[in-house]
């Protein structure tokens, strides 16, 4: 007991305050908002007023859980990623996952009839179709190193999305549909209800519960693939079920907010900075690290102005900040 | 120790669960207390007691009506039902001007607009002509949610039908009430107004407002009526944009109200071939501008000056050889305080206006100078020398 | 053949049918044993090490591992058999040397276990036996060659193997280095792990191996005790130049003839 406890003293003690601060956050980002005033709504406002208590209730408390879901998804997507494809400068917005959401997601509402249920499908089969063609791409590039490879063909792949989604605007009727695949694009969480959060909530949470329970393995395919066969995992077959996990839950939840960047580069430096890299305590690290960051940037995309700020241009001005910082004084090491 | 942070996550997630599990219980309830009206006006009786005193008014005035509940159907085709008349009516969302000005045709729009966002065009300063209190009223700022909106206590939310499944869904999940408008097409108008009648309890209004746009557009018809198609100049209308110094050209597509009033006004649209849009206007180029090359160019120019554009294509040497330019027949789309191509009340100026261009003689009984000023009488109550002094200096252009 | 620890019936390897990497290779690896597979560079030494490892499926041939064909194991029974150290590991994250070892216990642990104290101790325990303990909370990106070689090693042997596959195991080792890995290795044949390494050196062969597999073209030219293997005339034939191999204090060495020592008479 004594060896175990000693060896990984710090990381259980930073979880444990974590996961405390979350739910404090939780907790507190009930109460922040615009109504009655902005900022702050008083605890006797929530007892007495109906329309507060409809507001906390049926529209901040979805999307207070929605952000912070997305957040820790998001976090531990880029830590999927950046584990299995032995990068530590990757996230899904790198690799062509958000732009194939973001493109499946008109292709459903241009030609599969727009039901929720069809947009999840399709942004999830297109986001797998473009880390598929991501990383296969960076197999058949012939110069520069695995890191570099693999960035320059998600920025192809994502250009391909991009300008295939480009073309489906073209196609759509701009009366109704276009409107429809712009407001998707614009995304942001202030209109998550409980209803939309409830489509959602299955694919993210069996999702991120995959992939906590295979933070161990997670470890081991982070190792050479001979390493990684040798010590009896099935590589194939377990990196495609932690990428179909982390991926589809991302993909359904870009279908609620919009493209967000920078939360799966951001997150998962710092989750190894505090716990190191062992995906035992990166992987919870990097979801309460995710989570509280989803909900402070959706706080302040809620608060701050009296207009919402879209939130994908928060998380990237925040994102982009700590990476230079990161960055600057890292021991982020590219080989 | 390890066992603890598993046991953590794993709650989270049951807490999740739970949440979502309970909501689905809560929002039942919910649910079904919206078609129940008594139930709905109890809720709303209990919050002005805590709150707003302006909303004392609106409960005392209920037990002096009998039955003051409001069922119709507004202009996208959703049946709305409200427990009164209301008195806080709030314009958020997107396209707000197309909205606000038409609002503005009510008289009781000015007492009882509560809050509005306004983006674009100079409608700001209309408004503070047509109502001098305006800026006392609450101005949203861009992109207002249900957290911005909430806080206003509105009793009707009207928004541009493209704003109605956002944000449309998400104030009616906290039961504020929410109307569409289309506007999109003379007919969508006429049904938006007819809607705004039943929300402001002057269905007369609103009957005269129709009765002024029909008798126009009857009018116009009747002008163009035994038109043969060989009468009809081949026209194009085109957007100009200017975005950081790159120049680019659109045409709206067939189904915008531009090609409606080409038509009604004697004209042939021409750009009906090419389709598609990534913002709803189709991007084109010269080339195939000098393929159509068409009698008459309309340009606007919503981000300057439409006139001023239409001259310099007129001068430009890359436009010289068109055959709408060598005519003389390159016209910016007049504008006062918005565009009258829009689908906004002014579009019937614009369709009067493209009639005494495209075909003259036969709209020679049109007006346009006394046009400009019944349209603001009539539809605003704008005094005559308001009319003088703010508005028809905008206009140069048409005289 | 089915007895021996390891045994290869007939092995057939490509990757581009063309050309043929494995061609009709049969060997058998008694338990207990060291055995070097000898052969210079290019010519499958790693590719039959993968095949051996299970991670190469060849195109034709049987594949014996302690007397079930390898096709009759499931993935995590084999990676409890056989443990690998590759030619060069590269981890691309920071993992602290105990951490990094503890990922040798997961054939070990269920499929979604996480290591337990026991595991922790027995990492210590072998970190201990190669005398590494002091970089127990280094990363192992910040090692050196030498150091990064016995972690590598503590981690395939917390795995528990009946057989340890090395690849050029002795390559980025120091003299001290290589003294200590002999040691081990030793040690470790005593207690009945089958050793299997690859090298290119006759040298490294010689200082650990009792038996040896030569290799040329993908195929087994002598296989055997060391001392019948490793002959100058049969090292000469697999390296294509003239090499003489010399008994001092009991241990065979070997010579390159064209080497700037000249006649090899005069240095003795």
């Amino acid at each position: 007991m004594n060896s175990s406890k000693s060896l990984w003293a710090k990381q259980h003690q930073r979880i444990l305050i974590l996961s405390l601060l979350l739910l404090v956050i939780l907790a507190a980002s009930i109460f922040i908002g615009r109504y009655p005033k902005p900022f702050w709504m008083p605890i006797q406002v929530l007892l007495e007023d109906s329309m507060a208590q409809r507001l906390v209730w049926l529209l901040r408390l979805p999307r207070i859980i929605t952000a912070a879901l997305l957040g820790a998804t998001l976090a531990v997507c880029g830590t999927v990623l950046q584990m299995i494809f032995r990068n530590p400068i990757v996230e899904p917005g790198f690799l062509g996952v958000s732009q194939g959401a973001a493109f499946g997601a008109a292709v459903a509402i241009l030609w599969l009839g727009g039901h929720r249920l069809t947009i999840e499908l399709s942004a999830s089969f297109f986001a797998l179709l473009g880390l598929a063609g991501s990383f296969i791409l960076a197999r058949t590039i012939k110069f520069g190193g695995w890191v570099l490879r693999l960035i320059l063909s998600g920025i192809v792949v994502s250009a391909f999305f991009s300008s295939g989604l480009g073309v489906l605007k073209y196609l759509a009727d701009p009366l109704t549909q276009l409107q429809e695949i712009t407001f998707w694009l614009l995304g942001g969480l202030w209109s998550v209800t409980w209803q939309d959060l409830l489509y959602v909530a299955p694919v993210v949470v069996a999702g991120l519960l995959i992939v906590y329970l295979m933070r161990w393995r997670l470890n081991v395919l982070s190792l050479g693939q001979d390493t990684a066969f040798s010590l009896g995992a099935e590589t194939t077959r377990e990196r495609l079920i932690i990428l179909v996990a982390a991926v589809s839950a991302t993909a359904v939840l870009t279908a609620v907010s919009g493209i967000v960047g920078w939360v799966g580069l951001i997150v998962p430096q710092i989750a190894r900075q505090l716990f190191g890299p062992n995906g035992q305590f990166t992987v919870p690290g990097s979801m309460l690290i995710g989570a509280i960051f989803g909900v402070v940037c959706d706080n302040l995309a809620r608060t701050m102005l009296a207009g919402e700020i879209p939130l994908g241009i928060l998380t990237s001005l925040i994102g982009a900040i700590m990476f230079v910082a990161i960055i600057n004084r890292s021991r982020i090491k590219l080989r | 120790m390890q066992k603890i942070s598993k046991k953590i996550l794993v709650i989270s997630f049951i807490l999740v669960l739970l949440v979502s599990a309970c909501t689905a219980v809560q929002s039942t309830p919910a649910l079904e207390t919206e078609p129940v009206e008594p139930t709905t006006e109890q809720s709303q009786v209990e919050q002005p007691t805590v709150i707003e005193p302006t909303e004392m008014d609106a409960t005392q005035s209920d037990p002096t009506q009998s039955d003051p509940t409001l069922v119709f159907i507004d202009g996208t085709g959703r049946e709305i039902t409200l427990p009164a008349l209301p008195e806080r009516i709030v314009v958020a969302g997107k396209a707000t001007p197309y909205v606000i000005d038409t609002i503005y045709l009510f008289p009781d729009a000015a007492q009882k607009l509560a809050a509005l966002e306004v983006r674009g065009f100079d409608t700001k300063e209309f408004l503070e002509l047509v109502d001098p209190d305006v800026n006392v009223k609450n101005m949203l700022e861009r992109d207002a949610g249900p957290e911005q909106i909430a806080p206003l206590q509105p009793d009707l939310v009207i928004v541009k039908n493209i704003s109605l499944g956002k944000l449309g869904a998400a104030l009616e999940e906290i039961s504020i009430p929410v109307m569409g408008m289309n506007l999109e097409t003379p007919e969508f108008f006429y049904e938006d107004i007819q809607a705004l009648g039943k929300v402001f309890g002057n269905s007369d209004r609103a009957d005269e407002i129709i009765a002024y746009y029909q008798q126009i557009e009857a009018q116009v018809a009747e002008m163009m009526s035994g038109l043969q198609d060989s009468e009809r100049p081949r026209v194009l209308v085109l957007q100009y944009t200017e975005d950081g110094g790159e120049i680019s050209f659109k045409v709206p597509p067939a189904s915008y109200l531009q090609t409606t009033m080409v038509q009604n006004a004697g004209g042939n649209p021409i750009w009906l071939d090419v389709d598609g849009g990534s913002d709803g206007w189709i991007q084109v180029g010269l080339e195939q501008i000098a393929v159509w090359n068409p009698d008459v160019v309309f340009v606007v120019n919503y981000g300057g000056d439409s006139v001023e554009t239409a001259q310099q294509l007129t001068e430009s040497p890359t436009w010289a050889g068109l055959l709408a330019v060598e005519n003389g027949q390159v016209y910016g789309f007049p504008a006062d305080y918005a565009s009258w191509d829009l689908i906004d009340p002014r579009w019937i100026l614009g369709q009067q206006w493209l009639a005494t261009i495209l075909q003259p003689e036969r709209a020679a009984e049109i007006n346009l100078l006394s046009q400009v000023q019944s349209f603001y009488q009539e539809l605003y109550g704008l005094s005559e020398a308001q009319i003088q002094e703010s508005v028809i200096p905008r206009l140069d252009e048409i005289k | 053949m089915k007895q021996s620890m390891i045994g290869l019936e007939n092995i057939q390897f490509h990757y581009d049918p063309g050309k043929t990497i494995l061609n009709d290779l049969s060997l058998s690896v008694e338990k207990g044993s060291i055995t070097a597979i000898l052969g210079p560079n290019g010519t499958g030494k790693t590719t039959l090490l993968h095949t051996i490892l299970g991670l190469l499926a060849p195109q034709a041939g049987e594949i014996w591992i302690a007397g079930k064909n390898i096709a009759d194991y499931k993935r995590s029974e084999l990676s409890q058999v056989m443990a690998l150290v590759p030619q060069s590991e590269v981890v691309p994250f920071n993992f602290r040397v105990i951490e990094y070892v503890l990922l040798g216990r997961t054939p070990q642990l269920g499929f979604l276990d996480m290591p337990s104290e026991q595991d922790i101790e027995l990492v210590r325990e072998t970190l201990d036996l190669l005398e590494v303990s002091h970089l127990e909370q280094r990363a192992v990106t910040e090692l050196s060659g030498g150091e990064q070689q016995m972690v590598v090693l503590a981690r395939a042997l917390v795995q528990q193997p009946q057989v340890l596959l090395l690849d050029e195991p002795t390559s980025h080792l120091d003299l001290s280095n290589k003294g200590r890995l002999l040691k081990i290795l030793e040690t470790l044949a005593q207690r009945g792990v089958t050793i299997v390494f690859s090298t290119h050196d006759p040298d490294a062969a010689a200082m650990i191996a009792d038996h040896v597999i030569l290799l040329k073209a993908g195929a087994v030219l002598d296989a055997g005790l060391i001392e019948k293997v490793l002959t100058s005339e049969k090292l000469t034939q697999t390296y294509g130049t003239e090499v003489k191999v010399l008994e001092i204090d009991g241990r065979l060495v070997t010579l390159l003839i064209n080497g700037r020592f000249g006649k090899i008479e005069e240095v003795i």
